[in-house]
């Protein structure tokens, strides 16, 4: 029984190690192919990234909200001194 | 006062109940039931000896077969449903499996009830979803749509680690042949070995898949094996990756990743599914529906389907297999020398799997120019994320201005498309055996 073990260990690693090589081949074989491609997306990714970076609120909208925010706290403060 | 008065009548009413003694007819005045036919109750006291040995106390001093340690098994395995629950909860062991597996437990041993024999439903759960194999691939689809494979794509060298991992599956199916052999009580024939085995692949869906298809008596103690021992990988792994590596290999940074392309991805999965097709087909349903979910994830178009994938349709079938997984977990399925058998090669397998992927690592390193840290190694053995995490934690103690964990996310994935395929080898075995 322990030597069909071993027989299945050696069919079994074998076939997993020749897919995984096979795999390693194929994955280094299409980074070539599609290198163009990946170029061209991280470029466009390049170019758009400044856009991103932009403040998404206005200053004067930060302080509207750090108001709103203090007076809650504030508020809250208040309130459980109270109780 | 008003109700104590009702309390009264009714007080009244059962004691008439009582002294009539005779039979009581349950359905409508008698002109009715003249019609239909009489559904008859024994008296009282019978009826009061019947519901006693119907209760789950007396069903487990005096079991239905006779034997006084059937009963005392159910209330065992009860006790280890139990058990898998406190782990989930308390030690956050695997919540997600480990609750439903402990709860479906804990009904499963519930006697009378019989929810495990056919027509309960926990037996309906196990047929449609577990035998059948259609749970684990469900499972996969999502682990597929969740899965990143930008880290391997990015370095493909780190493809070996998860193939050296896999000597793991196939030293532990060995193991099992050997304690057949030689411990007494013990017995696996060559398709419960491969099952034990493929705990060291560290995949629950994969183990529970090939169990199912090889041997389906062994699918309960073989999933809590792999999920329990997945929640232990951070303490199995740290002792051996310590021992197998020095300071100054534990210390090696590692280059930044490439970044990845959208295109890359998308082609990714397709090229493994015809590398499947070709020399595996036997592996196609565990990597075609894993391959599937990822293609969901990364062709963009169906945001829609790869969420549900990722999101709802993996927790409900993750419910779902916890209770069928739960429903195995009977006494006279559990409680055998056979479990602690698996358990002892599930933790070997492990063990096997974490350092000879840290070996792999080892033997690269002799002819690669840029080394790679050994740490990583250890991910090999599936386990996603959490393998790729202690690879990460080990790596920070060394240097802790070394980062791996996107490193180690290479072998890990490879890791799960490694026992894919040695599954895949494994589920030949029907057709292999003479």
């Amino acid at each position: 029984m322990i030597i069909q073990g071993l027989k299945l260990t050696l069919l079994g690693m074998g076939v997993v190690f020749s897919f995984l090589v096979l795999l390693f081949v194929l994955i280094v074989v299409f980074a070539k192919l599609l290198a163009p491609f990946t170029k061209k997306e991280l470029s466009m990714a390049g170019a758009r990234k400044p856009a991103r970076n932009k403040p998404r609120q206005a200053p004067d909208q930060h302080l509207k909200l750090t108001a709103i925010i203090s007076a809650a706290i504030f508020a809250h403060r208040a309130r459980s001194g109270r109780h | 006062m008003c109700r104590k008065s009702l309390l009264y009548v009714i007080l009244c009413f059962a004691a008439l109940l009582l002294l009539m003694g005779s039979p009581v007819q349950a359905a409508g005045t008698g002109t009715q039931a003249a019609d239909q036919e009489a559904v008859l109750l024994p008296p009282i006291f019978e009826m009061a000896a019947n519901f006693v040995r119907s209760t789950g106390v007396f069903s487990f001093i005096f079991p239905e077969t006779g034997s006084f340690f059937d009963g005392f098994g159910q209330c065992v395995m009860i006790g280890i449903g139990m058990l898998l629950l406190f782990l989930a909860i308390n030690k956050k062991f695997e919540p997600l499996l480990l609750v439903p597996i402990g709860f479906g437990a804990i009904l499963v041993n519930t006697p009378v009830a019989g929810m495990a024999d056919p027509g309960g439903v926990l037996y309906y759960i196990y047929t449609i979803g577990i035998k059948t194999g259609v749970f684990p691939l469900l499972i996969f689809m999502g682990v597929g749509a969740m899965t990143d494979f930008g880290p391997l794509i990015a370095n493909p060298k780190t493809v070996l680690l998860g193939a050296a991992a896999q000597v793991g599956i196939f030293i532990t199916l060995i193991g099992a042949l050997f304690l057949s052999e030689f411990v007494p009580g013990i017995h696996f024939d060559l398709f419960d070995a491969a099952s034990i085995g493929i705990i060291g692949g560290a995949d629950g869906p994969t183990a529970i898949f090939l169990s199912s298809q090889l041997s389906p008596h062994l699918v309960g103690p073989i999933a809590v094996a792999a999920y329990s021992y997945m929640a232990l990988v951070p303490m199995i792994q740290p002792p051996i990756m310590r021992a197998l590596t020095t300071k100054n290999e534990r210390k090696i940074r590692m280059t930044q990743l490439r970044p990845v392309g959208k295109v890359e991805k998308i082609f990714f999965p397709l090229v493994v599914l015809g590398l499947c097709v070709l020399l595996l087909p036997s592996a196609a349903p565990l990597i075609g529906f894993f391959m599937f979910g990822n293609l969901m994830r990364e062709c963009g178009v169906v945001e829609r389907l790869s969420q549900t994938a990722q999101n709802a349709m993996i927790n409900i079938v993750t419910i779902l297999l916890g209770l069928g997984v739960g429903a195995q977990l009977s006494a006279a399925q559990f409680l055998n020398l056979s479990t602690l058998g698996i358990l002892l090669l599930g933790s070997i397998a492990f063990s096997i799997g974490t350092a000879s992927g840290i070996l792999m690592v080892k033997l690269m390193n002799l002819f690669l120019k840029t080394k790679i840290n050994p740490l990583i190694g250890s991910a090999g053995v599936s386990a996603v994320p959490m393998a790729a995490r202690v690879s990460q934690k080990l790596g920070m103690e060394a240097d802790p201005q070394n980062h791996l964990l996107m490193h180690a996310m290479g072998p890990n994935v490879a890791g799960v498309i490694g026992s894919a395929v040695a599954a895949g080898v494994l589920l030949t075995l029907k057709s292999l055996v003479i």
